[in-house]
């Protein structure tokens, strides 16, 4: 018997979930439709919802449900959920900024469960959503091991940089949570490859940034410029030469500012570049600014 | 003086044209700290001490009128020794002669800093006065705690900049004492940190400078220095 065979296959399945939320199991269909007619309802979102128990009335199809002037007898959708309508905007706001900057989907998950904390403690509400999510976005890209500059943000938000730091550091206190320092590391992959660096220069770049820190040659200066000062020693020591105006557009760093910390490593060039770098220019030869 | 040197680092800051440094923390004006940079000056007449102690009040009470006009990010802890005039968000500040104070001696009025106006072009814009700053040398030593429990619109909030002589390696610091500090060098290049017990922030600098604010008393200041004396120790830089 079909119902007999059903249960069957539920056992099979495994008891992990009790009611399959999927599509009912005996429509065949492969060309998908536009619309799926077993579904009862939208793909639930629990994690992230209060509850997705509301109803929702569509447009009509048949001549009954429009009246004498040709508008549609029952009102379109109510809206659902009201309570969390801000919530969804925000969700929808955050799947926005991510993907401007190609952020994985589990940097964005992340985001919409720390907005979805901070939301429901109610201790940040006089603050704009827009400034909370971008917040969020960062502090999730941060704990995912890699972090984003607040400049980066800032360019897919349409919120400040002042007001995204003062949202982090308040976000941080509700949640009591606390973030890892960044490093120059955590951002070498990112810059290099936007400059279309190979592999190499990126590798030495980012062991001139470690030994330049490790001798403490620039201390106080924030990581991105020294991680910008050091893209820019490892690229004119090699065939791929890059401007300092054209790291510091990357990297969101003036370019004065990497002539600063250039001038810091630029003394002990030679310790710093890794032992088996294959120069183009040699040491004696770089740029001194 | 050491205590002043590290005020042009904070007006540096503030004017850092990356524009990434301006926390929103009320305590980075540049005020002098406590009974320092004034050189009290004779008073000829002694039985003109009281008037003279009113109309310094007078003068304060205008002072901080214009500085309640004047701020911006809220800032707390008036002291009546401003040296430098700051200009706020781009508002203009000109000097007019009128507005200096209302006595002569032993008070010596300075002129405000004007901004430079270029007197060969006319824009035929007439900018907008929105703010007047007018510094002034008190020329003697004033007993601020009175001042601030007598005079409306004063606050006592005693500003002290040390300087503990080593760097420190912040990063360890921020480690250990994470619920206390907070260490964004995107957003400021010093360590802030939270003391519970007497309630202090500390701003904590890689070159050894420390900046304490937020106390009520003078001990308080005294006493949370000493409590994150050797914490820093323990991070000192042994390069």
């Amino acid at each position: 018997c079909l119902l007999v065979f059903y249960h069957q296959f539920k056992l099979f399945r495994g008891s992990d979930r009790v009611i399959d939320v999927g599509s009912e199991w005996r429509t065949f269909s492969n060309e998908k439709a536009l619309k799926d007619p077993s579904r009862v309802g939208d793909a639930q979102n629990t994690l992230l919802n209060g509850g997705d128990l509301t109803t929702m009335i569509s447009k009509g199809t048949g001549a009954a449900s429009f009246d004498e002037f040709g508008n549609s007898k029952y009102q379109n959708r109510r809206t659902m959920t009201s309570s969390d309508r801000a919530m969804l905007n925000a969700f929808k706001e955050i799947s926005t900024m991510a993907d401007r900057i190609n952020l994985p989907r589990n940097i964005v998950d992340r985001t919409n469960n720390l907005f979805k904390q901070v939301y429901e403690q109610k201790s940040l509400k006089g603050r704009a959503n827009d400034a909370i999510a971008s917040a969020c976005l960062y502090i999730a890209c941060r704990q995912e091991g890699v972090p984003r500059t607040f400049k980066e943000i800032c360019a897919v938000s349409r919120i400040s940089k002042k007001e995204i730091g003062r949202c982090f550091k308040l976000i941080l206190k509700a949640l009591e949570t606390s973030v890892d320092l960044i490093t120059t590391g955590d951002f070498m992959s990112r810059f290099c490859s936007n400059l279309g660096l190979p592999k190499q220069v990126q590798m030495a770049a980012t062991f001139i940034a470690r030994k330049a820190v490790e001798l403490d040659l620039v201390p106080g200066r924030s990581p991105i410029s020294v991680a910008a000062a050091a893209i820019y020693m490892a690229s004119q020591a090699s065939a791929e030469k890059k401007t300092q105006k054209e790291i510091g557009d990357i990297a969101g760093v003036a370019d004065v500012t990497i002539r600063q910390s250039y001038r810091l490593i630029y003394p002990r060039a030679a310790e710093l570049f890794p032992p088996d770098f294959k120069f183009d220019t040699p040491v004696d030869k770089l740029p001194q600014l | 003086m050491d205590q002043n040197n590290s005020i042009p680092a904070f007006q540096g800051l503030v004017a850092s044209p990356q524009g990434a440094m301006t926390p929103g923390m009320p305590l980075f004006s540049p005020m002098m700290p406590y009974g320092s940079g004034l050189t009290p000056q004779p008073v000829q007449n002694t039985n003109s001490l009281s008037i003279l102690e009113e109309q310094q009040r007078q003068q304060q009470a205008q002072q901080q009128q214009q500085q309640a006009q004047q701020a911006s990010s809220g800032t707390s802890g008036q002291t009546p020794q401003l040296f430098h005039s700051q200009a706020v968000g781009g508002s203009t500040t000109t000097a007019l002669p009128g507005n200096t104070p209302l006595f002569t001696t032993p008070l010596t009025p300075m002129t405000p800093i004007t901004p430079a106006t270029p007197a060969s072009e006319t824009s035929g814009i007439v900018p907008q006065l929105q703010n007047i700053v007018s510094t002034v040398n008190l020329g003697c030593k004033l007993d601020l705690k009175t001042i601030a429990l007598r005079a409306r619109n004063a606050e006592y909030n005693p500003k002290v900049s040390c300087d503990v002589k080593f760097p420190i390696r912040l990063e360890g610091l921020v480690l250990t004492h994470q619920q206390f500090s907070s260490y964004e060098p995107e957003l400021f290049p010093g360590l802030i940190y939270r003391m519970i017990k007497p309630r202090i922030v500390l701003l904590i600098f890689v070159s050894g400078k420390v900046v304490l604010t937020g106390a009520k008393v003078r001990g308080e200041i005294y006493e949370a220095f000493e409590n994150i004396y050797p914490i820093l120790k323990g991070f000192r830089k042994t390069t």
